[in-house]
């Protein structure tokens, strides 16, 4: 029988019992969402974390806590140091340019931030030791702050003279890197340590060093030879978590691994489950109407149909049902991707996304026809081996 | 061994058919049957019921095989064919008319007759032609043809039943009691489209009936009784 009548053939028989197999397929939609929805979500993850770790811009080491100069110093010293930076937040200054206002981090930092930080400077330049010296006003930008002061004022932020808390700055500078990752702000502005002591901070002591290694392999060691320094310094036991923190962009990556593998993890057995009952109810429903349908098969075989006629028949059907119910599934996902992607912008957490993408529609695919396959071929091999004389007998 | 006669279509050689029905009882059904049925025979079996008429014909068929003894369908011998080969004799050369009709429900009359040509391996030629050749040849109203069987009446039923037969142009075609659910007019009218097939095709024609009206039909008729068979 050529194929395209053992299409018609089946789909056929599918529709002489709509409610039976709308019911079957119930089970692949739920598991072949389950699947995708994890893959989905997997895949909007390890963007994110990938973003995260982009902003992550403290070079390998990064230490927070209540730091002094001496701090910062003594971490530069270490022969394990290539370049280390002290940076201090600047909060609550409202920030205003070519009168706006606009939501900006601002970040006084000291050090060799280029290597640190790894910094490429877009456009203008960086600020270096004179201007830090002479406490220039001069500030550097992020690109997302350029982009949308672009767009709202169809001016270049490099060269414009910009009010920081009520003082002026020089934009001199717009560097590569948007701003952290969960941050609801339109960018970052860095400026030096020394010119706005005293005006917009008024504390010397930083809250963040960065540490850039010269071997980043040796992240972890030198991790803990920084705590322990730190917490001598302070009398308190070398591995105190009291006053100073270290974080790695290394113990990040991880972390972050962690935590969406674990979920990937759970959706992956839930999807599993789901496939593996919906594949049992879809193998159910073909061994059912095989055993319905031994008269009809015995006659089919009595006009001609050879035992791969009938197999191909059943497996057809059985694939039929999975693949419809894997459409659905995957349709499900997209569209509960597209409220989730638009209540997760809408929360602000625009850098969180689900993302639904070709791999992910193909690999869908393919599970749900794999399915259709391995569950049918039981009930399609026992129709196939129906004697004639037999199944016509049956009542 | 004797050879086969090339006149002959079918030729059972001391066939006996036994069924196991627990592992100690068997149930012999037909016992040494050596018979010779020739290309364009009109043939009727006759016999109590109970006698083994109906496994008699699922062998001729192809659809059951010998327990022993050689079974020849023209010059195969059927006994040393596989599952495929049997399909194909029973797609291109051998047709079936039950007597409970066997239509598939799901499927248009029109469908019905099809279903032998799209097991056809090697077809080539137009469905619809030959299908529509066949509905005209039983004599079946063409208003039904797009009917579901379950719209037909019982001799409508068997006229289409003919036409699946008839539709991939058989050499053989076997009927079990036919006409066993039909009246005795309507049955005459199917006895008729089945001799009219004989005469005009000289398709072999193998019916087996209870009706003692088929004898003067046919050209020759075979009794069987417990299995054993008389002329
Ligand atoms: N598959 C089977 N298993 C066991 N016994 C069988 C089987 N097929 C037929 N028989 C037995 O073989 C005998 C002959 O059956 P068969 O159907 O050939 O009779 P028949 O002559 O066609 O009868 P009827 O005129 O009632 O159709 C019966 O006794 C029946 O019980
Ligand atoms: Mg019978």
């Amino acid at each position: 029988m050529k194929l395209r009548h053992i299409i018609q053939e089946s789909s056929q028989a599918l529709r002489a019992n709509i409610l039976r197999s709308s019911l079957t397929i119930i089970g692949i939609v739920v598991g072949i969402f389950a699947v995708t929805a994890m893959l989905a979500l997997g895949e909007g993850l390890s963007q994110n974390i990938i973003g995260r770790i982009s902003s992550f811009s403290q070079g390998d080491i990064s230490v927070q806590g209540s730091l002094t100069t001496q701090d910062l110093a003594w971490v530069t010293e270490q022969p394990y140091t290539k370049a280390a930076i002290g940076t201090v937040s600047v909060s609550g200054a409202d920030v205003i340019i070519g009168g706006e206002d606009y939501n900006v981090t601002v970040s006084s930092i000291v050090g060799d931030f280029m290597t640190v930080q790894d910094f490429s400077i877009l456009t203008g330049t960086m600020f270096d030791f004179k201007d830090i010296e002479f406490r220039e006003q001069v500030v550097v930008a992020t690109t997302d702050l350029d982009t949308k002061v672009r767009e709202d004022t169809g001016r270049a932020l490099v060269g414009q003279v910009i009010s920081i808390g009520g003082q002026q700055y020089e934009v001199i500078g717009v560097v590569d890197i948007e701003s952290a990752g969960f941050s609801r702000t339109d960018g970052t502005l860095y400026v030096p340590y020394q010119t706005v002591l005293g005006t917009l901070t008024n504390t010397s002591n930083f809250s963040t060093i960065g540490v850039s290694l010269e071997d980043s392999a040796f992240f972890e060691v030198a991790g803990k030879h920084i705590l322990a320094g730190l917490n001598t310094s302070r009398y308190l036991a070398s591995d105190s978590e009291d006053l100073f923190q270290v974080s790695t962009a290394q113990s990040i990556i991880e972390s972050a691994q962690e935590t969406t593998s674990m979920i990937s993890l759970f959706l992956g057995i839930v999807g599993g489950i789901a496939l593996f009952v919906g594949g049992i109810g879809t193998m159910n429903m073909m061994l059912t109407t095989v055993t319905e349908r031994t008269k009809e098969i015995g006659l089919r075989k009595a006009i001609g149909a050879r035992r791969r006629d009938i197999l191909l028949q059943i497996l057809v059907e059985s694939v039929f049902l999975t693949s419809l119910g894997g459409i659905i599934g995957i349709a499900l996902t997209w569209i509960l991707a597209q409220f989730a992607n638009q209540a997760l912008s809408a929360s602000g957490m625009s850098t969180l996304s689900v993302v639904v993408s070709a791999d992910v529609v193909l690999l869908a695919t393919v599970v749900a026809v794999g399915v259709g396959v391995v569950f049918g071929l039981y009930p399609a091999n026992n129709a196939s081996k129906l004697q004639p004389v037999d199944a016509l007998r049956t009542e | 061994m004797e050879a086969i006669s090339e006149n002959s279509i079918i030729t059972l050689k001391h066939v006996y058919k036994e069924f196991v029905l627990s592992k100690t009882v068997t149930a012999s059904v037909l016992h040494d049957i050596t018979l010779t049925i020739n290309k364009g025979e009109l043939v009727a079996i006759v016999g109590p019921s109970g006698s083994g008429k109906s496994t008699l014909m699922n062998i001729i068929g192809c659809l059951d095989t010998p327990t022993s003894g050689t079974y020849h369908f023209g010059s195969h011998n059927v006994g040393t064919l596989d599952d495929d080969a049997l399909a194909e004799l029973r797609s291109v050369a051998i047709s079936f008319i039950f007597q409970s009709f066997h239509l598939l429900q799901g499927k248009t009359v029109f469908q019905n007759v099809m279903l032998p040509l799209q097991y056809q391996q090697g077809f080539t030629g137009s469905y619809t032609e030959r299908v529509e050749e066949a509905l005209k040849e039983s004599a079946l109203p063409e208003d039904h043809w797009h009917h579901r069987p379950n719209q037909l009446s019982g001799g409508q039923r068997q006229r289409v039943a003919i036409a699946r037969a008839l539709v991939a142009h058989p050499e053989l075609l076997l009927a079990d009691e036919p006409t066993g659910n039909l009246d005795s007019k309507t049955g005459e009218s199917v006895l008729d489209a089945l001799t009219h097939l004989n005469k005009t095709f000289g398709t072999t024609v193998v019916i087996v009936t209870h009706d003692h009206a088929v004898e003067k039909l046919v050209d020759r008729t075979i009794t069987i009784k417990d299995g054993v068979i008389f002329e």
